[in-house]
């Protein structure tokens, strides 16, 4: 049986109960923890040292099942490790190659958010209207370096329903200057013509192209679609899910009720159930543009990410 | 200046009155009202009061069909009864203000018995927004022991679905409620969407509760049918002489309170209270006098203006 160095028990703790979280954060904790594990090895044998890292692994995989950013992020490692187990000499060499691929996944994250402002930025016009649907820094990236290269946008915030992430948008935006209004959620279609560009975010894409969002995204993506107006979602290279090359179905979390009514509330209403789930499907059809930070891809083009960056499936 | 009259304009303005029948039926009873205790002395001065007040009634909320069918047809009567006596005028409007209130109870309990029809043992439906059309037809489904599942949509801002929510429930039929954001989710679930109306325009667009026009793209991209409970006198006359249906916008405080907005510099709300469902979107639109496709919309206003 083997044990979690301490530092890594305790980063795997903060990740389960939501003391580190957002996508980038998580993975980033998550690869972090795995360079520590990699560096406090005491293994002697490169099969020992695979041991234990897969343990490691295992035990980081298993603190928030849906998220697709921590798995990407410890498969980008073990990945790494799997592939040079053959050709490296000593249990030094391979912890080697542990550090660096973690190093080079955090640096990578870190540069991601950056390099997707600028490249979409490119994709920005002054004068142009942008809607936007939940809070993520990608996104935000984007529009606040198309404001600081000049263009005169401006921009619609949706609240987002239920938790209003849009409300964090809507400040971020506001404190740089740039002109927001907040809308409710189903106003998005009344004001879609006003709209030159959607720009959203992703928890997680399928190899299809499909892009798992914040809820109401998909019907958003569906006004702009009968509306003529381009859909781009802004996404990291670990939001890309390898599963669904293999078919698996990204699992939607549903939450609890009491994000939409209060319990009391909710007491009062006989025959009244809620259901709340937190993420949709918007399909790839809807979509014009993939912003990663490897580039601008069509939908169409995930599965050459996916495959890029995991090759086919070893682990 | 009579306090009651003023109260139910102010109510209409601030939307303590809301839905389109009730806004309609309390216009009526102002100009009831008005009628009772005008101080006019002839029957000139009290024809300019009451158009005045129905000017002003309209004015409080312009984008409701029902409420200005309701006064202008009241002042039809008036413009039409030429020179009269005061007394005479006076009593012609009280009772043309409770023959539009009757009209609009029959018109309900007549849409819940034809939309009734249109609903089978076993459907699941989703609603948007608060109609007492729909809850007339969803009432008459319960009546008849039809087992019917009912999706609710909050509809922010106003979260009027929670009231929809608990209406539906005190019939005794089941409610899901979700998030107006959720319904492109649940819509393969769904048999039927049932939503009520504002206003109908000439073109048989909707004008509804925010969101409605969502829902109904949604439906449509779906191939679940859109079906809109409204009696006739939702339908907009002055669409036919290509007047549009003006979108009002609600209070920001709906959405942001003001102690989050006076945070937020540069931030803007916008908050229209309804859009417009377009035609080819909608299935079919229950009315009191059958069930029409949104394009009979024009062929029933023209009888309705006919007389």
């Amino acid at each position: 049986m083997h044990a979690l160095p301490e530092k890594v028990e305790e980063i795997t703790q903060d990740i389960k109960t939501m003391k580190i979280r957002g996508a980038g954060k998580i993975a980033r904790a998550a690869v972090g923890a795995l360079k520590i594990a990699a560096e406090a090895s005491k293994a002697e044998t490169i099969n020992d040292f695979i041991d234990e890292m897969d343990f490691a692994a295992k035990s980081l995989l298993q603190t928030r099942p849906t998220a697709v950013s921590l798995p990407n992020g410890v498969r980008f490692v073990m990945g790494r490790l799997i592939r040079a187990k053959n050709v490296v000499s000593s249990v030094n060499d391979l912890r080697k190659h542990a550090t660096n691929a973690a190093d080079e996944f955090i640096e990578n994250s870190r540069m991601a958010v950056q390099r997707i402002g600028e490249f979409g930025a490119k994709r920005i016009k002054d004068g142009d209207v942008i809607l936007t649907h939940c809070h993520s820094s990608a996104v935000v990236a984007i529009i606040k370096k198309a404001w600081e290269q000049g263009k005169r946008i401006r921009v619609y915030s949706t609240e987002t329903r239920p938790r209003f992430q849009g409300r964090i948008t809507a400040k971020t935006l506001g404190e740089a200057g740039i002109p927001v209004a907040m809308i409710v959620d189903s106003a998005a279609r009344h004001f879609m013509n006003e709209v030159d560009k959607v720009i959203v975010g992703a928890d997680a894409i399928a190899a299809n192209g499909a892009v798992v969002n914040k809820i109401g995204t998909s019907m958003v993506a569906l006004a702009a679609h009968e509306a003529g107006v381009l859909f781009f979602v802004a996404a990291e290279t670990y939001k890309f899910s390898p599963e669904t090359m293999v078919g698996e179905l990204i699992v939607l979390e549903e939450r609890a009720s009491s994000e939409i009514i209060s319990p009391e509330r909710l007491k009062t209403m006989e025959n009244v159930g809620v259901r709340n789930p937190s993420f949709d499907i918007t399909p790839a059809e809807y979509i014009d543009l993939i912003i990663t930070e490897k580039g601008i891809i069509p939908p169409q083009g995930a599965i050459s990410i996916l495959q890029e960056i995991y090759g086919y499936f070893s682990f | 200046m009579i306090k009651e009259v003023e109260e139910i304009i102010r109510k209409i303005k601030a939307k303590e009155i809301a839905g389109a029948d009730d806004t309609a039926i309390a216009s009526a009873r102002a100009l009831s009202i008005l009628a009772k205790r005008s101080e006019a002395k002839t029957a000139k001065e009290f024809q300019k009061e009451v158009k005045n007040t129905a000017n002003r009634l309209i004015d409080a909320r312009p984008s409701s069909s029902s409420l200005r069918n309701c006064v202008s047809s009241i002042i039809r009567e008036v413009e039409a009864a030429g020179n009269v006596k005061l007394v005479n005028l006076r009593n012609l409007v009280e009772a043309s203000a409770s023959r539009f209130v009757e009209r609009i109870n029959e018109a309900k309990n007549r849409v819940g018995e034809i939309g009734s029809k249109r609903i089978r043992d076993g459907d699941v439906i989703l609603t948007h927004g608060f109609s007492t059309t729909v809850l007339a037809i969803l009432k008459k489904v319960a009546e008849e022991g039809k087992s019917v599942h009912v999706f609710v949509t909050e509809a922010r801002p106003e979260l009027k679905g929670r009231e929809t929510a608990q209406k539906i429930s005190e019939l005794g039929l089941p409610v899901t409620l979700i998030i107006d954001s959720a319904v492109r989710v649940f819509i393969n679930e769904i048999d039927h969407v049932l939503i009520g109306a504002e206003a109908i325009a000439v073109n048989g667009a909707v004008i509804s509760k925010i969101g409605a026009a969502v829902v109904a793209a949604i439906a449509h991209e779906a191939r679940v049918r859109t079906l809109v409970a409204a009696g006739t006198y939702k339908l907009s006359p002055e669409t036919v002489i290509g007047e549009l249906v003006e979108i009002e916008e609600g209070d920001r405080r709906q959405i942001l309170d003001s102690d989050v907005l006076a945070e937020m510099k540069k931030v803007d709300v916008r908050n229209p209270l309804y859009d417009v469902t377009p035609p080819q979107y909608i299935d079919a639109i229950i009315t009191e006098k059958g069930i029409i496709p949104p394009q009979g919309a024009y062929l029933m206003l023209r009888q309705m203006m006919e007389g």
